[in-house]
């Protein structure tokens, strides 16, 4: 890792795991890792290896059974409202979308607004913004019913975007699409991280995918089994 | 979009399940609307026929369960009655409930001291007053000529004796309106209580003050034992149908209310479940916990809401039904005021809340991360 | 200390059971029925309703009734209101201390023309003058029979027999609400306990002295007659002068 490209740590855990059924099932198990402002880093390994726990974990979807995570220098356990922590620093990429069927594209990417500071309005135009700058002009008042996977997975990523979050949360964003649209995804999200700065932790099990990352962490019966560095 | 629109949003995109839970909430509100509105209309038809009258307290014997206190001899009362303080008149009044023709419900006969002040408030529409207290005539409420079939100039016949038709007056209010009118004394000798009355009206002076008003109360009871001196619509209040139907509507209130509860409960609960991944998603993306909240009740609420007002206006229909049928014609006022209709909204927000707290609850508490894996 | 035990359970038993025994015997029920006749005047009118046997309904009827009952004298006048086929005919009774009814019925004015008639016969076809004086209630022989309970209110039986061989109703059996002072269900019996009718209180009305007077009554006949009686005004104090049972006297 070259301390030049990425000098500030925005996630660190340590000793972090994560135990069900009173410790019978170790989903992961002494976690340490460092992600950096900026990086793009790629979660991978076989099924239920914990991938997706460590990715909630990052998240704040979940806490730990034990161990520590730190964003920036503040540890998550110090966080007295998590949502609105989610709300202020992440974006999630959902494989299967999770769309809200009832509401239209524009709606979607502007749910995550309600309640919140600021305008109504001035949310609606940003969601507009971000929709037509990823090609969904003509698809505002669509429903998702009506919309491709690919069509899905850009509103998706536009309402991820819409808070302005540090970091993107993707759970297998391109699981279900085709390898046509998962490219475009990929390069959406890349553009609009080298854009943003934006720091980007994907879980993945394909290694097309994971090749576009810049690190890749390797994560197996819930350790983590080796680490490759970033490629320049 | 707000929570308030995206509220409506969900229940528009659920058609069927909001449109029963609304028909529900509506069925219920009706019926304490109309029995509601029937309870309290009763004892205000006769608090204001009273006031119109110009009565300001009447002297009876303490009614059980009869539908009107039992008559008694008014000679030995009047004139020491009159003799109290503020006290401008006594008159006596004789009403019976009598059916007056083999088809036609019973109605209201009225026999009032003839030349009284009790006349003065009612508008002859048709014919004229009896014009002394020997002549076996009656006039005859709008809302009776209606349900008789009657008209000024034709006979009828009141307990074997056959009586003509002078008038048709009208009066504000609805009991007078579907009565029958005679002179108190021809009441009396068509019910062969000569010389008695079942009511005494008191008229007092304008000085009167509260405590004199008590202290004639206090008279009354002291000096007549087994009589009261109350207002007429402490009278009917006190009567047991009123009474029952009051309680009728007290829990028809209390299960309206129940069975509304569950019924939103039961909906948001469904709803919720349904909606356990959009819920986790909305959690995931920032929602927070209240603000899960503010959208399951905003839904709970509107619901009632919507069944509420259709409640309301169901419930207005069904009781202007209830009051033109034959049975009920001139016996029942409902009485529906701003307040009235206000504090049943009110209800319908209760239920509302009442109905969403558990679902709302349960909402805001889902862990986002157990949402999202539900299919 | 086992005998004083011993004494306390068997004191707590004696207690219970005259307890739950009836507080009055037969002769005190037969006064509260007498007592709650009782009445130095009062007027009922009631609307009448007749299926007959056939199933026909006939015409209801208005009768007003006048009576007075006291220890010495029981009168009752009985007139019809509507419609016109009933009205001014009079029908006037007395019962004598020895138990004997004397029915008479006449038009308008009695100056034309009394006719004593069967005080067992129905008077405008349908109520039965010897019924509403229920004389058995003065008869030597009575007993109680089981409590039961009518209409969610308890009542127990009475049975009284009469001396008369020739008297059409032997027996009755009256199942009576003490502290109502009302019988709720009387059943009328001819000779071998032939049920002749049943009168069944429907509705009741609460007097002045606290105690219930039938408003409503069902009087089912062995022929399938069922009459409906229901008083709709009524005057417990209903003045008695020396004319309003005159025929009586005119026709001694």
């Amino acid at each position: 890792m070259n301390p030049q490209l990425f000098p500030e740590s925005i996630v660190r855990t340590e000793n972090l795991a994560l135990h069900f059924d009173d410790s019978k099932t170790k989903a992961l198990d002494g976690i340490n890792i460092t992600i950096h402002k900026g990086e793009w880093v790629a979660i991978v390994g076989p099924s239920g290896c914990g991938k997706s726990s460590l990715l909630n974990l990052i998240g704040a979807l979940d806490s730990p059974t034990s161990g520590e995570l730190y964003f920036r220098s503040q540890s998550y356990s110090k966080i007295l409202d998590l949502s609105l922590f989610r709300r202020q620093h992440i974006g999630f990429i959902f494989q299967s979308f999770h769309l809200i069927p009832t509401l239209s594209a524009l709606d979607n990417v502007v749910a995550p607004t309600i309640a919140c500071p600021g305008s109504p309005n001035e949310h609606k135009e940003r969601a507009k913004n971000l929709l037509v700058k990823l090609g969904l002009r003509d698809r505002l008042d669509h429903f998702p019913g009506k919309m491709s996977g690919g069509e899905r997975q850009r509103v998706a990523i536009a309402r991820a975007l819409i808070n302005n979050p540090d970091m993107i949360l993707a759970d297998e964003p391109t699981g279900s699409l085709d390898s046509i649209n998962a490219k475009q995804v990929l390069d959406i999200i890349n553009d609009i991280r080298e854009k943003k700065g934006l720091t980007v932790i994907m879980v993945t099990h394909d290694p097309s995918v994971s090749a576009r990352a810049e690190r890749i962490i390797h994560v197996c019966d819930g350790k983590i089994e080796h680490r490759e560095e970033a490629r320049i | 979009m707000n929570v308030l629109s995206f509220a409506l949003n969900n229940l528009y995109h659920r058609p069927a399940r909001t449109s029963l839970t609304v028909s529900a909430i509506s069925l219920g509100i009706a019926a304490v609307v109309a029995l509601t509105s029937i309870s309290w209309g009763f004892e205000a038809s006769w608090q204001k026929a009273n006031d119109a009258r110009g009565t300001d307290l009447i002297v009876t014997r303490v009614a059980s369960e009869n539908a009107m206190p039992s008559a008694f001899l008014a000679a030995k009362y009047v004139q020491p009655l009159k003799n109290q303080a503020h006290v401008q008149e006594v008159v006596g009044l004789l009403s019976e409930m009598l059916s007056v023709s083999d088809n036609a419900p019973p109605v209201f006969v009225f026999g009032w001291a003839y030349g009284s002040y009790l006349w003065k408030h009612l508008r002859l529409v048709k014919g004229y007053w009896p014009s002394n207290d020997t002549e076996p005539v009656v006039v005859i409420g709008s809302l009776a000529a209606e349900l008789l079939h009657k008209d000024s100039g034709d006979k009828i016949e009141i307990e074997g004796r056959q009586f003509q038709i002078t008038g048709i007056f009208e009066s504000s209010a609805v009991v007078e309106n579907g009565a029958l009118l005679m002179t108190l004394t021809q009441a009396q000798q068509v019910t062969d209580k000569l010389g008695k009355v079942n009511v005494l009206n008191i008229k007092m002076d304008g000085r009167a003050s509260d405590a004199d008003i008590e202290s004639f109360k206090a008279h009354v009871r002291k000096m007549m034992p087994g009589f009261v001196a109350i207002t007429s619509g402490e009278l009917v209040s006190n009567n047991t149908i009123v009474r029952i139907s009051k309680a009728m509507s007290h829990v028809t209130i209390l299960i309206a209310s129940l069975v509304g509860t569950l019924v939103v409960f039961n909906t948001m609960l469904m709803s919720i479940t349904e909606r356990k991944k959009d819920i986790g998603v909305l959690l995931a993306l920032g929602w927070q916990q209240r603000t899960v909240m503010k959208l399951i009740f905003c839904e709970s609420v509107v619901l009632t809401l919507i069944g509420g007002c259709i409640g309301i206006l169901v419930g207005i229909v069904m009781t202007f039904g209830l009051e033109h049928m034959d049975l009920m014609r001139g016996k029942i006022d409902a009485v529906f005021s701003v307040p009235f209709l206000g504090a049943v909204l009110g209800l319908s927000v209760i239920i509302g809340i009442g109905g969403g707290l558990y679902p709302a609850l349960k909402a805001a508490r889902m862990r986002p991360s157990h949402a999202l894996r539900c299919e | 200390m086992e005998r004083a035990w011993v004494f306390l359970i068997l004191m707590a038993i004696g207690f219970g059971y005259s307890a739950a025994s009836p507080l009055l015997s037969a002769a005190e029920t037969v006064e509260v029925m007498r007592e709650a006749r009782r009445s130095d005047g009062f007027e009922v009118r009631m609307k009448i309703s007749t299926v007959e046997p056939d199933g026909h309904h006939a015409t209801p009827l208005k009768l007003g009734i006048i009576g007075q009952c006291n220890a010495d004298k029981e009168h009752l006048l009985i007139w019809g209101i509507s419609p016109d086929t009933v009205r001014h005919r009079f029908f006037a009774a007395e019962k004598s201390a020895d138990g004997r009814i004397r029915l008479l019925k006449y038009r308008e004015h009695p100056s034309d023309g009394i006719t004593e008639t069967d005080p067992f016969t129905k008077v405008f076809d349908s109520v039965i003058i010897w019924d509403i004086f229920s004389p058995w209630w003065n008869w030597s022989k009575q007993s109680l029979g089981e409590t039961k309970q009518i209409a969610g209110r308890s009542c127990t039986d009475v049975q009284s027999l009469s001396n008369t061989i020739s008297s059409p109703i032997r027996e009755v059996i009256s199942c009576v609400d003490r502290d109502a002072g009302l019988s709720l269900k009387t059943q009328l019996f001819g000779n071998l306990h032939t049920l002749i009718r049943t009168i069944t209180v429907e509705q009741t009305v609460r007097k002045e002295s606290g105690r219930l007077a039938a408003k409503k009554m069902l009087i089912t006949g062995a022929d399938g007659s069922i009459i409906t009686a229901e008083i709709y005004s009524g005057d417990e104090h209903h003045p008695i002068t020396e004319d309003t049972f005159a025929p009586l006297d005119a026709g001694k």
